[in-house]
């Protein structure tokens, strides 16, 4: 998923996984909310790493959307906060 | 009932403060303060009772108490939130002007039984006159209860998002009081972890009934109509046409706007009886006259929504203003043909984008327009003028 609040359009995600993420209209991604067989969850753990942003979490939907993967997702604060 | 008789507004001011209870009118009319309850007694009161949110969204409050219970995290923050953002809603207002030892009582059952230690009133700080109201009630209180932990009045700025939950949890922890992306729902904290549960203050005043046995299904809608809003009381299922004239609205309309800014048009035929509590959202109701232009009266909200945004997120920050844009073009009658494929494609990529509801309650208000209003929607488009 995507955290919009942290994601400025960068598009990386769009070019790494580009079957799982589209643009929409403004540049921001839509990513596909199903669930990803194996060679689509290493492009997606691609993404998610490579955002600059760190605006892309990976869910595991059984557990009650906890982020499965932080990423690169620097230590700081960051919202809520 | 909460109120006995349709309350009107002036700004964020009752008109007829005559009507409001002092504490010991309120224990006179309602009876004392209930002891302190089982939480899981009041959980299986609440479910039965099918108390869902009065602040617009109806989650079961139930679930709310159930997952708070769950949680291993020892204390709690719980905030009565009466920071109504929808522009034409008064009715947390009225409560706190007219009703508001049943909101802290509402807070003083609920805390104590989610075992919450610190208590806070979340209000605008532009809402002056319920502010004294609430500060009155408050000194009233601490003299004939001083064992009763006082709660604390946070103002915030009287903005559309500033009542929002996630924005509660967001400036609590020392941030604005604006939406934050929250991955895991319905899973809000304050600072350093601690639970944060918000409560509109109807919802309270709810509980605070429920807990001595007074179980209404009544609620408060706000009708807005030639520049007043009026609080009135109802039930679901009530015929619409009898609440708005008990608001003093009798004149003919043609639709009706129901839920607020983020809610959805019924045509007159739809909109013969109350909507249920999701449809309902915040319990506003605002008629269209006859002669009044659907469409015009939309693009004008889906212009405040626009601007109401917390410029936060892409998908809102550029799309609302671009649905504005082709709105108001839409309501001149000036909306080129090749443009219109660009309105159900842009409704499509702005809905459920946000990090709060904002632009999803965008989508359901255009959405409900362009089908109520679908005759104009043809008469603008191509006969390029209005027939309202």
């Amino acid at each position: 998923m995507v955290d919009p609040t942290r994601c400025t359009g960068v598009g990386v995600c769009a070019h790494l996984a580009a079957d799982l993420v589209s643009m929409d209209d403004w540049g921001f991604p839509i990513v596909a909310g199903t669930s990803l067989p194996g060679n689509a969850r290493r492009r997606a753990v691609r993404a998610v790493r490579a955002c600059p942003r760190s605006a892309l979490l990976l869910v595991d939907r059984n557990a009650e959307s906890r982020p499965v993967d932080e990423g690169s997702r620097p230590a700081g604060p960051r919202s809520p906060g | 009932m909460l109120i006995e008789r349709p309350v009107h507004f002036i700004d964020a001011t009752a008109t007829t403060s005559l009507d409001a209870h002092d504490l010991s009118e309120h224990l006179r009319r309602w009876g004392p303060l209930p002891a302190a309850a089982a939480a899981d007694r009041m959980i299986a009161q609440l479910r039965r009772a099918g108390l869902s949110g009065h602040g617009g969204a109806h989650f079961p409050v139930y679930r709310k108490w159930e997952a708070q219970l769950g949680r291993a995290a020892a204390g709690a923050v719980l905030v009565a939130n009466a920071a109504e953002g929808e522009p034409l809603s008064a009715k947390d207002a009225a409560l706190l002007q007219l009703r508001p030892q049943l909101v802290l009582d509402g807070l003083a059952i609920a805390a104590d039984a989610l075992g919450a230690h610190r208590r806070i009133l979340w209000l605008h700080d532009s809402a002056t006159a319920s502010r004294a109201a609430l500060e009155h009630a408050l000194d009233q209180r601490r003299e004939r209860f001083p064992a009763e932990p006082a709660p604390t009045i946070r103002l915030v700025p009287a903005s559309y998002l500033a009542g929002e939950s996630s924005a509660v949890a967001r400036a609590l922890a020392g941030g604005p009081a604006l939406p934050s992306f929250q991955a895991v729902s319905g899973r809000l904290e304050s600072t350093d972890g601690q639970p944060l549960i918000v409560h509109n203050v109807e919802t309270l005043a709810r509980i605070a009934l429920l807990s001595r046995g007074i179980a209404h299904r009544s609620r408060l809608f706000t009708v807005a109509h030639r520049g007043l809003r009026t609080v009135t009381e109802a039930l679901h299922g009530d015929p619409l046409g009898a609440v708005l004239a008990a608001a003093g609205h009798v004149e003919p309309c043609t639709a009706v706007l129901v839920g607020g800014y983020g809610g959805q048009w019924l045509s007159g035929a739809e909109a013969s009886w109350l909507p249920s509590g999701q449809v309902g959202g915040a319990g506003v109701l605002l008629p269209l006259a006859p002669g009044d232009c659907g469409l015009r009266c939309t693009a004008a909200i889906v212009e405040y929504l626009a601007e109401a945004g917390a410029g936060q997120c892409g998908p809102c920050q550029f799309g609302l203003p671009a649905l504005a844009e082709l709105l108001a073009q839409l309501a001149e009658a000036d909306l080129p043909l090749r443009e219109v494929p660009r309105l159900p494609r842009m409704l499509a990529q702005l809905n459920r984008r946000g990090a709060c509801n904002l632009p999803d309650g965008a989508v359901q208000l255009v959405t409900s327009a362009l089908s109520v209003f679908a005759a104009d929607v043809q008469a603008h488009l191509r006969a390029r003028r209005c027939d309202a």
